[in-house]
């Protein structure tokens, strides 16, 4: 009997490796299969439980807020920086029958003393309790900006009927990170391009048709209001004035060139207002330093821009030399002026973009809205300022804006009547 | 105590049943060896369908990771702990995977394991066959010494199971092939000296193993796949679900075709 036991033991043994190919030929393969199979159900189930369980513990230091119930619309912010895009809409809906919630991961969002009588305003006061509260919230409706709903931590709550994605910038959708719009029942988009990238996306992983909605951009509405009212941050004299924003990380000009090759322009034939994005100051310290030091030696004709909005050196500069981003289509559009673009290489790996054929929309009107320049020329940079300046007009921007802006300055109304209809839908 | 229990619940019942057949074969041809040989025939049947489903689950569990494979390197290549995590999970639900069902393609093969089981027990202990003659073997309840002593039923199966092991898996590599090589005659160590009945069991399951296996790879020489595409589309259906992916799936992997094709064969052998 224990010889017996033995050699059960020892079959079974045998019979659990892989060698049990011998035995019966391709069940060895098939044995292989189920081990890593369950090996990786396991790891991947513990992965899940540990993400889900930190997100838990994290949220619940400090104090929690309490959610309202019965909301028809509720429109959910990162931060203050997003408020002049829900602005202009939560305006054009204040005077409608609904209830509506302004929620926001910042305790200094501006929104929060935004006073509507149909609107309540909290602060969630960081990014994991907002994720928490917004995964458990009800509501009809949820507009945000925040994309990827279902994909990270932020996930569809049952207790919501209907989630829209609000664009919040020009471009286009392929340079989103994977699956930046999938799991959202409409997007408000901001232009035909984005229509066009995000079904060719939807075909690609036969996901079903969402509802995208011919919105436009809703910041734009506020900017155009608030260019207007905005002073000049320069001194007034007979110069051209050249805005210098340069992106931060490796797709900024500085990264890539430094800063010598703008030095041309120092020459005492402009004004120049140098305005760095903010992440510079905290990513690359070193390398900001150094040039402001340097910048500092012609404080006579260089202003340093740091105010939270960029909007009045926009309005009192003549060009604007940036990298590739958002910022150069909002300049375009409403301050309507010349674009020097330094580098217009799209960098696509991880993105959207990877699972299209697609091109991304930026790279195809670079050439038609700015004068770009590369390794190649930006030697050249003085000249290429003063060329850009004085063929501003070869380029048809109210054309331009037709074909890549819906609803442009005047967005807010459509927006309402949009979101109405969905409502009044989710509401028969 | 573990093994005790396992024994009881799963292998126990399929003794009892495999002895039924022993004995009623007997009864029927008064020969304890053309019952074993019954009794393996009829064990094959029984685990033959078994074999095919679980060969299905696997090949189309394989199917999905074929096709998650480059989005999932894609998603590698770029981003790295919980992102990388959750994009992995949004692509195992855009194909409706989760990682069980790997597991899930594994257990028709796992319920063949307690034939093997139920057999060895029963077989290396069965009193009847004590003293019986067959063939030229003659005893099958001891080891059959046929050629001056040595017994040729073990070395018969090993011969047996290395031929079939080459002509299944055709691309091992010089270690593998070794291993199985080693584990042969390991396996022969171990039963060289058990009851000529069990290993004349063993060794004609193993035959058919070898059997099945050459005669669906010389089916699959008389069918290839353009002749299956015009052949029955409702047969691809079935198999596939979505024929607008044939063509690709069988351009990209000859492995598919080649299921494909001995799907088509079963399925043939079945309905015509």
């Amino acid at each position: 009997m224990k010889n017996n036991i033995f050699k059960r033991v020892f079959l079974l043994i045998l019979l659990t490796t892989p060698l049990y190919a011998y035995l019966d030929p391709g069940t060895g393969s098939m044995l292989i299969y189920f081990i890593i199979g369950i090996f990786a159900t396991l790891i991947y189930s513990i992965k899940n439980l540990f993400y889900k369980f930190k997100l838990f513990i994290l949220s619940l230091k400090g104090e929690q807020i309490k959610l309202d119930d019965n909301l028809d619309i509720v429109f959910y912010s990162e931060g203050g920086k997003y408020w002049s895009l829900f602005k202009p809409f939560i305006q054009a809906l204040e005077n409608e029958n609904i209830k509506m919630a302004y929620y926001t991961q910042d305790n200094k969002d501006d929104g929060l003393n935004y006073k509507a009588n149909n609107l309540i305003t909290k602060s969630f006061g960081n990014e994991l309790k907002a994720t928490v509260g917004m995964n458990h919230l009800k509501a009809n409706i949820v507009i945000m900006t925040t994309p990827q709903l279902d994909i990270m931590r932020l996930i569809r709550s049952k207790g919501v009927k209907h989630y829209s994605h609000l664009i919040h910038a020009p471009t286009d959708a392929l340079i989103y990170k994977k699956f930046a719009f999938d799991y959202f029942d409409s997007i408000m988009c901001s232009g035909e391009h984005q229509i066009e990238s995000i079904r060719e996306l939807e075909k690609n992983r036969k996901l079903p048709e969402k509802l995208l909605l011919k919105t436009g951009l809703l910041y734009y509405d506020t900017m155009v209001k608030d260019i207007a009212k905005c002073k000049k941050n320069i001194t007034e004299n007979s110069k051209k004035t050249i805005l210098i924003a340069p992106t931060w990380g490796s797709n900024s000009m500085l990264t890539k060139f430094g800063f010598e090759f703008l030095k041309p322009l120092l020459n005492g034939e402009f004004n120049i207002i140098f305005r760095p994005h903010p992440q510079f100051y905290i990513s690359q310290k070193e390398l900001i330093t150094s040039i402001e030091t340097e910048l500092k030696k012609y404080q006579d004709i260089v202003t340093i821009d740091n105010n939270p909005s960029g909007l009045c050196s926009m309005n009192s500069s003549d060009i604007m030399i940036s990298d590739v981003s958002g910022i150069i289509f909002d300049y375009l559009f409403v301050c309507k002026k010349p674009i020097v673009l330094v580098g217009s290489k799209i960098e696509t790996g991880g993105l959207e973009a990877e699972d299209v054929s697609k091109e991304v929309w930026e790279a195809t009107v670079f050439d038609k809205i700015a004068t770009v320049i590369d390794e190649n020329n930006h030697n050249n940079i003085l000249e290429i300022v003063n060329n850009s300046l004085k063929n501003k007009d070869n380029i048809d921007i109210e054309n331009f804006i037709q074909e890549s802006i819906y609803n442009f300055g005047n967005s807010a109304e459509t927006a309402k009547n949009q979101i109405l209809d969905i409502l009044n839908e989710i509401k028969k | 105590m573990i093994l005790d229990l396992l024994y009881h619940i799963i292998i126990y019942p399929l003794e009892i049943a495999m002895q039924g057949v022993l004995n009623y074969s007997f009864i029927l041809t008064g020969n304890y060896g053309i019952s074993i040989i019954i009794l393996s025939i009829i064990v094959n049947i029984v685990l033959l369908p078994i074999y095919y489903i679980a060969e299905d689950w696997k090949k189309n569990g394989k199917i999905i990771q074929d096709k998650m494979a480059p989005e999932i390197e894609a998603i590698k290549k770029y981003y790295k702990g919980q992102e990388r995590h959750y994009y992995i999970q949004t692509i195992y639900r855009r194909y409706n995977y989760h990682p069980l069902s790997s597991v899930k393609s594994s257990i028709g093969f796992l319920i063949q394991i307690p034939f093997f089981f139920a057999a060895f027990h029963l077989l290396s202990n069965f009193q009847p066959l004590n003293g019986v003659e067959f063939f030229i073997i003659d005893d099958l309840g001891k080891a059959d010494g046929i050629i001056f002593g040595i017994n040729l039923l073990p070395i018969l199966m090993t011969v047996i199971n290395i031929l079939s092991s080459y002509i299944y898996i055709k691309d091992l590599s010089k270690s593998e092939r070794n291993q199985i090589l080693g584990l042969a005659f390991l396996f022969l160590i171990l039963l060289y000296n058990e009851p000529a009945g069990l290993l004349l069991y063993w060794t004609l399951n193993n035959l058919f193993s070898l059997l099945k296996n050459f005669t669906e790879k010389e089916l699959l020489k008389n069918f290839n796949a353009n002749i299956i595409y015009n052949y029955d589309i409702s047969i691809f259906n079935w198999f596939f679900k979505n024929k607008e992916n044939i063509d690709k799936l069988l351009k990209d992997n000859k492995r598919i075709a080649r299921a494909a094709n001995r799907r088509v064969t079963i399925v043939i052998g079945r309905s015509y």
